[in-house]
């Protein structure tokens, strides 16, 4: 069993993933890109984004560069690598099959009730 | 293509990187905030809340920046290092016969060393095959102050190995042990083997166990089982083909049957008899009847001391003991002391200064080599210093330079590492084959563990040193060529004069290999001039031993009939029988002279052996006055001698020896002296030995003897029949030791080991100066290219051809100057170290030097003389137009 952080963690690597998967962007741009694209229903606290986007590079899943925002402000850009692209398509499938397993266990306990 | 590389950064940067996004991302935020028509101030600590723990999140990402820089930071070095290692490498191909020669030397110089050391490993640094080494001595008698050297040297009688028994407290046992030969005859060809007669308590002092069986008991102790043999692992394989099944059996001898009780296991040997294959009790008991027991000296004794005694105290306790043994038989201790020597210095003998030298020489080599290598990567790096220059330029450090040339050092150390063992592997094969007669028998060597461990050491410590150099030197230079950009390098300078140093330092080194090689062949030479007393050029000799025991008559007879059947042998001109003067066989005795009282009861010390008529014949010992033995001198005649015109010069300084009677022995008659020959010397060196000879038909030697054929012509064509003439008189008769005369006096210690130490030196002396020559030569020529303009200006000026030729030499002949004005002294001073080695050579003998110095002059002009010519063929119409 992976221990609630552990698994927290997961939960923000493959969302920051699956985000940079779509181009690469800045910290602050993947949180409200998260926001929009789950309709409000996922918000990540920016420090546990903040974080995860350090522990992705160490991991030499993600690479960072300097750049600058739509508003002209110095920020740093985050974009996956192979490696981390990879990991990406991994994941991804476990995460999809654990949700369906966990939909499926939801649906029978509501058929009982 | 290369992704761009990341540059590392320090932990100040991360923490202000961090500091910026975190503000990008709450000013991101809180603009985001303010569009909604948040008041500034309220949106930023709006964004605030959201962001969380701020402090938190950017010591986490600081954490993992560290780490990830920390792993980017290794990943650099490894791939600076595989650049390196490539660049090293090209390197070191693009000049494939320069590099061929550097790591030739290399691999001669790690070879020549290890193979040496493996020496000095087998016996000065493995374990002795006895247990607790620091409380096992060697007791051996000094006569006057000096152990005698060879095989007599150091023996006791059985009377001070009991007085030390009971006058010292220092021992928990003294044990005594002689040597003695011995004819197996169980199955096959009768074999002598050497035997060692081992008091029984000797097993427990040396701490020694059987592998199988069992070592002496209570029953041997006691003297109720003396017919029984212990055997040494060598002749157990060799004779039993390693069966452990014999022990128990009988095993037939010349001695008669023994029973074998134990098998040693390998490398086990009786320290000082290592060429021993059996031990058998010896009991004392008999001899400690006979009163005569302080003037037969045949036992070495070794001690082993109780624990928690010095060695100090046991030497005091023994010269006490000694002392007091001297007050009580004046006559029979008056001169002999013993020694307490560690047990190790009695195995490794005086070989250990000489291994220490061959040690030192092939270090000597090891370190031309380095010179050598350092000097070519300086010359290297210097037509390299563009390059380096635009490297430094581009930013790289003075670190990573040094480091690119230890790269080259790091390749050069991993090939001769590689090389340098199979050299070690060739060499210790070599050594094997020329060791044989210069080392303690048995003496086993090879490429183990940890001698490897010591090539290894060697190849990466030399690589890196002769790296070193250039590497400092080089960047040091680089300031220089920094500064100046009229792209010209100048052979002037600390560069210059570094090479020069080198070389010169490898050219001393090269003359002190050269004068003690020289010294020791001188030596050789003088040895094998020498005048023995007896002729060794066309001569045979060997060994014959009776394998049961021959009545007087018996002997007579056999002899007789070997003589004869030898003589009848196509080619042999004259045969003879009795003791080689070399052969160590000869019994050393006290002399008795009738009607003269013996002074302090101590007679004086002769060579002694019986033999034939022929005898003198056969070695070419020339009679000085009187006569040989006849025909008539046989049992019933009255008992005659021959002595050495030395011993006759002693004994009668004024008056004739002939006529007077002398007993070599107390058991025997007296003998009447009929002859005076000429003296004869024992080894190779030393002095002559005052001698009595008996006749063989007189005087009955159980046990066999030595047979002496001088031949018309080869020798060795005579050889070959010899055992089947023998056969013919007694099939069961076993030859032993059949070689000739010179073959006889080279395997001698005296001669062979100083044929070694001086083989040796002459390999690691050649080395040196082909190393040595490579050197000059690089010098040469590097430093005539650096000034060919400067010749091409003087040829164009009208300079001869003949004085560049000699501006061109001038560097080789001073680097030679140098050399030779460092190395005399030195090798002189290393000489005098060498000086128990040499005979009739003093350490500054002018012919050596002179002709080292000679050879010096000639390899330095060889070297530089290609160079040099090129200089003169220089086109000084061509040198000014390409400036």
């Amino acid at each position: 069993m992976t221990a609630p952080s552990e698994r927290l963690q997961g939960t923000v690597d493959v969302l920051i993933l699956k985000t940079l998967a779509w181009k690469p962007m800045h910290g602050y741009a993947i949180a409200k890109f998260l926001a929009d694209t789950s309709r409000g229903e996922l918000t990540v606290e920016g420090a546990a984004l903040y974080q995860g986007l350090h522990r992705l590079e160490r991991k030499g899943l993600i690479r960072s560069r300097w750049g600058t925002s739509d508003t002209k402000r110095r920020v740093r850009i985050y974009g996956l690598t192979p490696k981390g692209r990879a990991q990406l398509v991994a994941e991804a499938d476990g995460w999809k099959r654990h949700a369906a397993a966990v939909a499926r266990v939801l649906a029978v306990r509501d058929a009982h009730a | 293509m290369r992704e761009p590389i990341i540059p590392t950064r320090s932990h100040e940067q991360i923490a202000a990187d961090n500091r910026t996004e975190l503000d990008g991302w709450i000013e991101e935020r809180t603009a985001d905030l303010a569009a909604r028509g948040m008041a500034p101030e309220a949106a930023r600590r709006r964004a605030l809340e959201e962001f969380g723990d701020a402090d938190g999140a950017t010591r986490y990402a600081a954490r993992q920046d560290i780490a990830a820089d920390r792993r980017l930071r290794f990943w650099f070095w490894i791939e600076e290092l595989g650049s390196d290692l490539r660049i090293a490498a090209r390197t070191l191909a693009r000049t494939p016969t320069l590099s061929a020669v550097v790591l030739l030397t290399f691999a001669l110089g790690i070879g020549a060393t290890t193979a040496v050391f493996s020496i000095v490993h087998a016996m000065l640094l493995r374990r002795l095959p006895y247990g607790g080494e620091q409380t096992l001595v060697y007791l051996p008698a000094a006569d006057n102050g000096v152990i005698r050297p060879g095989l007599g040297g150091g023996r006791h009688s059985s009377a001070a190995l009991v007085a030390l028994r009971e006058r010292t407290t220092s021992f928990s046992g003294i044990a005594g042990a002689a040597q003695g030969n011995i004819i197996l005859t169980v199955g096959g060809e009768p074999e002598q083997v050497v035997a060692v007669e081992l008091t029984p308590d000797g097993f427990d002092v040396l701490q020694a166990r059987a592998a199988i069986g069992r070592t002496f008991g209570a029953r041997e102790e006691a003297g109720l089982a003396s017919h029984v043999v212990v055997l040494l692992d060598g002749l157990w394989r060799r004779r039993f083909g390693g069966d452990s099944a014999v022990v128990g059996r009988t095993i037939e001898s010349s001695e008669g049957p023994f029973e074998v009780i134990g098998v040693m296991p390998p490398g086990f040997r009786v320290p000082t008899y290592e060429q021993a294959e059996l031990l058998m009790p010896r009991d004392l008991a008999p001899l400690l009847r006979n009163t005569n027991n302080s003037q037969v000296r045949f036992l070495r004794l070794f001690g082993r001391m109780k624990p928690g005694v010095s060695r100090e105290a046991t030497r005091t306790d023994v010269d006490r003991a000694m002392g007091t043994l001297r007050a009580d038989f004046p006559q029979s201790f008056s001169d002999i002391d013993t020694r307490v020597m560690p047990i190790r210095t009695a195995v490794v003998g005086d070989a250990k200064p000489r291994l220490l030298i061959l040690m030192g020489a092939a270090g000597f080599v090891l370190l031309i080599a380095c010179a050598n290598v350092a000097g070519i990567l300086l010359s290297r790096a210097i037509a390299r210093r563009h390059e380096l220059a635009v490297r430094v330029a581009l930013g790289a450090g003075r670190g990573r330079l040094i480091r690119q040339f230890l790269a080259e050092g790091g390749v050069l150390a991993a090939l001769g590492a590689g090389l340098g063992l199979l050299v070690a592997q060739l060499g210790i094969g070599v050594l094997r084959h020329i060791t044989t007669a210069a080392l303690p028998a048995g003496t086993a060597f090879a490429l183990e563990p940890l001698v490897a461990v010591f090539a290894v050491g060697a190849a990466v410590a030399t690589a890196f040193a002769s790296a070193l150099v250039p590497a400092l030197g080089a960047t040091q230079a680089l300031g220089v060529a920094l500064r100046r950009d009229d792209g010209r390098v100048s052979p002037s300078g600390a560069n210059r004069q570094m090479r020069l140093g080198l070389v010169a330092g490898q050219l001393a080194v090269s003359v002190v290999l050269l004068v003690g090689a020289g010294l020791l062949l001188r030596t050789l030479q003088r040895l094998s001039s020498l005048d023995l007393g007896y002729a060794t050029e066309q001569a045979l000799t060997f060994r014959l031993q009776f394998t049961r025991p021959h009545p007087p008559a018996e002997q007579d007879a056999f002899w007789a009939s070997i003589y004869e059947q030898l003589r009848a042998m196509p080619g042999v001109l004259t045969v003879g029988g009795g003791n080689i003067p070399t052969s160590g066989q000869s019994t050393v005795s006290g002399l008795a002279i009738e009607g003269r009282p013996s002074e302090n009861g101590r007679l004086p010390d002769v060579r002694y052996t019986p033999a034939s008529d022929d005898y003198f014949a056969a070695l070419d010992i020339p009679i000085v006055r009187g006569r040989a033995f006849t025909a008539a001198d046989r049992d019933g005649a009255p008992p005659v001698a021959v002595i050495s015109a030395g011993l006759a010069h002693e004994l009668w300084p004024a008056a004739d020896p002939i006529g007077a009677r002398v007993r070599p022995d107390p058991g025997k008659p007296w003998f009447t002296v009929v002859g005076v020959v000429g003296d004869v010397r024992m080894g190779g060196a030393d002095a002559a030995q005052p001698s009595i000879y008996t006749s063989q038909r007189q005087d009955h030697w159980p046990g066999g003897g030595a047979v002496v054929i001088r031949t018309v012509a080869d020798p060795q064509a005579v050889a070959a029949g010899i055992r089947q003439v023998v056969h013919r008189v007694d099939p069961t008769m076993p030859v032993i030791g059949l070689r000739t005369l010179e073959e006889f006096r080279r395997s001698t210690p005296a001669v062979a080991e100083r044929r070694l130490q001086m083989q040796l030196l002459v390999v690691f002396a050649f080395v040196a100066l082909v190393v040595s020559a490579v050197g000059v030569y690089g010098v040469s020529a590097y430093a005539i290219e650096a000034r060919r303009r400067e010749f091409g200006i003087r040829l164009a000026l009208g300079a001869p051809r003949r004085r560049v030729l000699w501006l061109a030499l001038r560097d080789g002949a001073s680097i030679a100057a140098l050399g030779a004005f460092v190395g005399v002294p030195l090798a002189v001073l290393l000489a005098s170290r060498l000086r128990d080695l040499l005979y009739a050579v003093g350490p500054f003998d002018p012919l050596t030097i002179g002709v080292v110095l000679g050879t010096l002059l000639l390899v330095v002009l060889a070297a530089s003389i290609v160079p040099a010519r090129r200089a003169t063929l220089i086109d000084p119409a061509e040198t000014m137009r390409t400036e």
